[in-house]
């Protein structure tokens, strides 16, 4: 469940908008506005339990897509893009990818966002269907999650 | 700055297979965030309404009413249809969003004329109140425009563009009555969720060109799915835009689904429900989690998020959110004036032929009604039979429910005039006009009901009268009152139903995508709790044992990790368990109810949406609960199987006796000192069963045996006990014996004391002696409704009326109001506190569950019926209920006992048995007797077409004469030979040869036929004769093969007609049941109380009758071919039987006897095992007797 993407510490504010990142023993600041929408999970393979009341973001995770900087990294320097996970209730944060450029702001009507991305870590299952995802997301198609499953 | 903010689009759990949160709790959210209205808008329909509005008046917020539709537009090419065709689940989709163009095929299309429809998107269509349209123009609009919806005969639900636009206005007024919502779901908002410029802006511009001015608005939605996809932010500010662009006023609104995130896995496995796949498979699930009702402040930022994404400002933001308030201001519904809110109608008086006022004409009519239920009464008792009738009208008319009555009685006379038979139940048997209008059978003033259990002015709920019919004619009836009243006045009531444990669990087993067979074998072990205390169940349930205990060991295997995350197996059961428990009670569909007909005036489909039925005619989207609501007018014609059964015996008795003194003495009827037997008997033989007199003394004596199979009411193992203890003897001891087999009676502990008091056992006791008037026919025990109100009366002065209100309040939350008014008024009134404290505990364990006696009267006639014709014509009496098979029995249970009372079974012959099971005279063992032939309908196979046939063509003398005019098919052909319905053509063509062959030969010979059709070129030609060649073909079979034994006959049978006919199924058991010893079910009358026995048999019943302290308690009745054995099940027998208590056919019980009665015996079960494993049974040692020892190796070890 946990162990195939990576764990990260996520600073946010108040109203749960994340401000800094402190990953490999750096600490980063949101550098741009970031970007929020939520995600599916296919909570019945990766989940036991789905008792009333514990239904809460079972069926789903909230992502946000970051661009920072390295704290102590010269000005100027390129912004890093993450897409973060954020696992409700127990508010854990995970990195899900890594983009090697800046996808531009991301909120342009028609730019649909993920150009340009690129996955650096594709070991695990859950990398794998993010990675079908992003194939889906060049293609007009909506259905985009369980379909491969 | 968010204030308060109205939902316009939220589905509720009435839409099946989709919403997932009841009204009630959508409206408390609502409200309690701050909302002065709530929508609802369930899909295709006002499923959910009513109960809507009554939340929303609890609430103190305004309903406001929509629906969600598809809207259906020509399927674009050929290519299309042959894909669907392909692709076609047979399941509407729309939680999620269709991809775009009809390429790919998941749409459904149907023919309609030449014109292909298919679904196109969805849209949600508001009614608008009473602030800009007359009152109920803009719901009457929306009812319409729901049926036209569904009027379609075949293919998807759902309105054409055109179809719409005609349908938003008022056709009085000409103005606009419905507000159409262009949201994400519909054609123009599936167009936009790609990169396309074209479509979406042709596609809003056919609707801006079809839909009449101001009807349309634009539904702004996000769920912050993936940005750009469909249902995120960048789609909302596409819409945003695009309504800008067209000058069409845009609202805010969430596409509810449920209340709260944390029903949002419920929604996935409700999308899999429908789709009949697992969750995995389903493409369209939600895209998010998010279409919870959101508060004020969620939808605030939701909006500014969109405004802020797409560039706009606060001006615009300002816009959405004011549009959106206006629009529910539009179309805020007053329940009063827009919805006719408990008013009640009932067909127009012209058409129920009145020519005076109703109140007038009904006083009329029961005052004619008086001469003919009463002649010749005179007196003081006509005096008290005039004041009632006085007190009755009264409140009826005070009511103004005259004109009810008055549809009733038309109903009722009209079902009279057909010919069917009738008999009015429940509550209605209380009133004496109802008495004299014939409606009901039963005189209240002589069986002492009470009116104001019925009635009162206390209450403005419409009553209930409730007509059993034959079940066999209730279609016909229903069609009759439709062409009586009118198509525009009557529409069939519907139900919903609701997921119970089973259900639930094979929908949540499917969604997870567990192998059908593993669900369908915990399925079977659910017995009657609802799903949502699966958990609790699996703790205390004797049955779940090894269930529970897989849980438990997958738990262990997930928690170290074994088989964690692997589909299918173990690690599935506790996620099964949860999602079985979110299912609990959700609405699956609705179905026609089995008895509501809802009559009302014209203006009825202006007043609930209609769709067809089943049964063809229109059915109201309207459940029973809407009705007093609604003031809606439901009557309840039940058909009624024992209704039929007896209808059937009656002509079968004249079909044989076809006059008086035949039936007679067939009959031993009574005769008169002129040899003239008793004047229901008609000259042609009909009997008249309603005139038969109540006291006949052979009827009783066959109840007083407890041999009271098909019996109704009392055929039950718990009833059959009941009778025997009790032996009753007057009809009255029948109503109060109905009465007292009811969870009230029960549970409260009434049965023992009455029947101690009954057969002088013990003292009757009376708290008070005031209290004898009213409790003295029960020998001092509380059994009725009317005695709770007679005693509440006596000890605290109330009225009748007050005094059913306090009983109705009985067992609720408003019970301790009731307990203090009694407590205070019945000091003042001089009684001590002992005597107060025994009649309150009575009172308060008698809750609200008793029995009225009026419906115990009401069942009681039917229940002595049926005896009577046991007791006088048994054989019509089984033939008929073969024929119907009205109990709670399988039909081979009849078999045995028809055996018991020695009427020959007369087996299938393809010359003598017909579609059905008719009496027949035949000769047995030289004497005459009138048996049961069997029919041909319940032949496995054998299709209607086939059946008609083969009547129509009988008598055959020959295999090849059955083949030609006939035209059985093969398999057909073979399944009668195999079930010796062609014995009697073997016979008669070996007469003749002498051929030796038997039946095995014949089926042999019938396998070897070809088995196909002759061309139509080759087939004879009409009218011309076979060859009289049978005699040859069936006279010269080969005489090769043994004949089949009895074991492979009963197989057979029971394979192809579901019944064991020749022998019983346990006769291939009879060395292993000899070896254990086991006792048949006729020798245990014989055996002394309390003696251990070993019994076995096929199960015939299972029941779990509510029981004192709440205990569980499993009735389980088997059958060895002599008899029933009632065997009881209580707690420790329920955990030493764990999973067999449900699941198993075949049981060995082990139990003590216990004398029930005079003539009954029953059995305390101790212990069960599945005869079907003999390797678990228990092992015998010694012979015979009860001494046993444990010699298995794995099972339980027998005790003895």
């Amino acid at each position: 469940m946990g162990t195939f993407s990576e764990a990260v510490e996520v600073v946010a504010t108040t109203a749960g908008v994340p401000l800094h990142l402190l990953w490999h023993g750096r600490r980063y600041t949101i550098a741009a506005e970031p970007l929020r929408w939520y995600e599916r999970r296919n909570w019945w393979d990766e989940e036991t339990r789905a008792a009333p009341g514990t239904g809460a973001g079972l069926v789903e995770r909230e992502i946000w897509r970051v661009q920072v900087r390295a704290d102590n990294a010269a000005p100027g320097a390129e912004l890093l893009t993450f897409d973060l996970a954020r696992y409700v209730p127990r508010n854990h944060w995970r990195i899900m990818r890594i983009h090697d450029a800046a996808p531009g702001a991301g909120t342009g009507e028609d730019s649909p966002v993920g150009n340009g991305e690129q996955i650096i870590r594709n070991s695990s299952a859950v990398q794998a269907s993010a990675g079908k995802k992003a194939t889906a997301m060049h293609s007009d198609a909506v259905e985009r999650t369980g379909r491969g499953a | 700055m968010a204030h308060n903010f109205v939902h316009l689009h939220s589905t509720s759990a009435y839409s099946a297979h989709y919403g997932v949160s009841w009204p009630e709790d959508l409206v408390q959210a609502a409200a309690a965030d701050g909302a002065d209205a709530l929508a609802t808008t369930d899909r295709d329909g006002l499923y959910g309404a009513v109960k809507h509005v009554k939340s929303c008046m609890a609430a103190g917020i305004d309903p406001i009413l929509g629906v969600n539709l598809a809207v259906l537009g020509s399927a674009v090419t050929q290519t299309t249809v042959t894909q669907t065709t392909v692709t076609e689940t047979g399941v509407q989709q729309s939680g999620a969003l269709e991809p775009d163009g009809v390429t790919r095929g998941r749409m459904r299309t149907s023919q309609s004329g030449s014109e292909l429809l298919a679904e196109s998107g969805r849209v949600v269509i508001l009614a608008h109140g009473s602030r800009t349209l007359p009152a109920g123009a803009g719901y009457a609009a929306l009812c319409r425009l729901i049926s036209v919806a569904h009027s379609r005969s075949k293919g998807p639900v759902g309105v054409t563009l055109a179809q719409l636009a005609a349908g938003v206005l008022d056709p009085e007024t000409g103005e606009v009555a419905l507000t159409v919502l262009l949201g994400p779901f519909s054609n123009v908002g599936k167009a936009l969720d790609g990169r396309k410029y074209l479509l979406p802006r042709t596609r809003f511009q056919e609707w801006v060109q079809t839909m009449p001015a101001g009807t349309l608005t634009v539904e702004v939605i996000s769920h912050f799915s993936e940005p750009g996809t469909a249902l995120s932010t960048s789609h909302a500010v596409r819409m945003v835009k695009l309504a800008q662009e067209f000058g069409v006023p845009a609202v805010l609104s969430n596409a509810v689904r449920y209340c709260a995130a944390d029903d949002a896995p419920t929604a996935d496995v409700l999308d899999a429900a429908r789709a009949i796949s697992p969750m995995r498979h389903v493409s369209n699930l939600q895209p998010t989690g998010q279409s919870w009702l959101k508060g004020a402040a969620q939808m605030h930022a939701m909006a500014q998020e969109i405004v802020h994404q797409g560039g706009l400002g606060a001006a615009e933001l300002g816009q959405l959110w004011a549009n959106t308030h206006q629009l529910a201001d539009k179309c805020r519904l007053d329940p009063g004036s827009d919805l006719g809110w408990k008013k009640p109608v009932t067909p127009e008086s012209e058409v129920l032929g009145l020519s005076l006022e109703s109140g007038v004409e009904l006083a009329q009519r029961a005052e004619a009604g008086l001469a003919w239920r009463f002649p010749g009464l005179s007196g003081r008792r006509l005096h008290t039979v005039h004041e009632r009738l006085e007190t009755e009208l009264e409140t009826i008319n005070g009511l103004g429910f005259a004109s009810y009555f008055l549809t009733v009685a038309e109903v009722s006379m009209m079902i009279a005039q057909m010919g069917v038979r009738r008999a009015a139940r429940g509550s209605g048997a209380s009133s004496l006009v109802n008495y004299l209008l014939g409606i009901s059978a039963v005189d209240p003033i002589a069986n002492d009901l009470l009116f104001e259990r019925f009635l009162s002015r206390d209450r403005s709920t419409l009553p209930d009268i409730d007509l059993d019919v034959e079940s066999a004619q209730r279609h016909n009836v229903y069609r009759r009152i439709f062409e009586r009243f009118g198509a525009e006045r009557v529409t069939l009531m519907s139900m919903q139903n609701g997921y119970r444990a089973r259900g639930a669990v094979r929908d949540a087993g499917l969604a997870l995508g567990m192998e059908a067979e593993e669900v369908d074998g915990i399925a079977k072990q659910l017995w009657r709790f609802s799903a949502s205390s699966f958990r609790e169940a699996m703790a205390e349930k004797p049955e779940l044992r090894d269930f529970a205990a897989r849980v438990e060991q997958s738990r262990v295997e997930t928690d170290s990790g074994a088989e964690a995350l692997q589909s299918g197996s173990g690690a599935q059961l506790d996620m099964l368990v949860d999602l079985t428990e979110r299912l609990d009670r959700l609405p699956r569909h609705i179905s026609m109810h089995p008895c509501g007909v809802i009559l009302g005036d014209s203006s009825l489909l202006n007043r609930t949406p209609v769709q067809p039925s089943g049964l063809g005619l229109p059915m109201s989207q309207f459940d029973k609960h809407d009705m007093d609501p609604m003031g809606m007018l439901k009557l309840d014609v039940l058909g009624v199987r024992m209704q039929s059964a007896m209808a059937y015996a009656v002509r079968e008795v004249v079909r044989l006796h076809p006059s008086k003194a035949d039936a007679v003495a067939a009959g031993n009827h009574p005769v008169d000192g002129h040899g003239n037997g008793p004047a229901y008997v008609g000259e042609d033989g009909l009997i008249d069963l309603d005139a038969v007199p109540l006291d006949d003394e052979p009827t009783f004596e066959l109840i007083r045996s407890t041999h009271t199979l098909g019996c109704f009411q009392i055929e039950s193992p718990g009833q059959r006990e009941l009778v025997g203890k009790m032996a009753p003897r007057v009809f009255n001891d029948l109503i109060i014996d109905i009465s007292l087999f009811r969870p009230g009676p029960m549970k409260s502990n009434m049965v023992k004391p009455y029947l101690e008091n009954r057969h002088g056992f013990a003292p009757e006791h009376y708290a008070h002696p005031d209290l004898k008037s009213a409790l003295a026919e029960t020998h001092g025990v509380t059994v009725f409704h009317e005695q709770v109100l007679r005693t509440l009366h006596i000890m605290t002065g109330c009225s009748l009326s007050r005094a059913d209100e306090y009983r109705r309040a009985l067992g609720t939350e408003r019970e301790a109001v009731v307990e203090a008014y009694f407590r205070v008024q019945a000091k003042a009134r001089g009684y001590e506190n002992d005597v107060i404290e025994e009649v309150w505990e009575t009172l308060k364990a008698f809750g609200s569950f008793g029995f009225c006696k009026a419906h115990g009267a009401a069942f009681a006639v039917p229940t002595y019926q049926s005896a009577w014709l046991k007791a006088h014509h048994p054989a019509e009496f089984l033939a008929g209920l073969w024929e119907h098979d009205p109990g709670m029995y399988p039909r081979r249970l009849l078999v045995s006992e028809a055996r018991r009372l020695s009427i020959p079974i007369l087996p299938l012959d393809i010359n003598a048995s017909t579609g059905h099971y008719r009496a027949e005279r035949t000769i047995s063992k030289g004497a005459s007797l009138i048996g049961i032939r069997l029919s041909l309908a319940d032949i496995y196979g054998l299709s209607g077409t086939e059946l008609k046939r083969i009547v129509a063509g009988q008598p055959y003398d020959s295999l090849a004469d059955l083949r030609d005019r006939a035209r059985v098919s093969r398999p057909v052909l073979k399944r009668l030979a195999q079930l010796g319905a062609l014995d009697s053509l073997q016979r008669a063509a070996a007469q003749i040869t002498a051929n030796t062959a038997n039946r095995a030969d014949l089926v042999a010979h019938v396998n070897s036929l070809p088995a196909s059709r002759l061309s139509k070129a080759k087939q004879p030609m009409e009218g011309q004769l076979h060859l009289p060649l049978g005699e040859l073909e069936l006279g010269t079979l080969k005489a090769e093969l043994p004949a089949p034994t009895l074991a492979e006959t009963v197989r057979t049978e029971l394979d192809l007609l579901s019944l064991d006919v020749t022998g019983h199924l346990m006769e291939s058991y009879a060395p292993l049941l000899e070896r254990l010893g086991v006792r048949k079910a006729k020798e245990l009358l014989g055996l002394r109380n309390n003696t251990e026995v070993l019994v076995a048999g096929v199960r015939v019943a299972t029941q779990t009758p509510p029981m004192r302290g709440g205990k569980r308690v499993v009735f389980i009745s088997i059958d060895d071919g002599t008899g029933c054995v009632d065997a009881t099940f209580f707690t420790e027998a329920q955990e030493r039987s764990g999973p067999l208590l449900f699941g198993t056919r075949m049981l060995l019980i082990r139990g003590l006897t216990r004398r029930t009665g005079p003539r009954g015996i029953s059995l305390q079960a101790l212990e069960a095992w599945d005869l079907a494993q003999p390797q678990t049974l228990p092992v015998l040692v010694g012979a015979p007797g009860n001494r046993y020892d444990h010699g298995g190796s794995q099972q339980p070890p027998y005790v003895a």
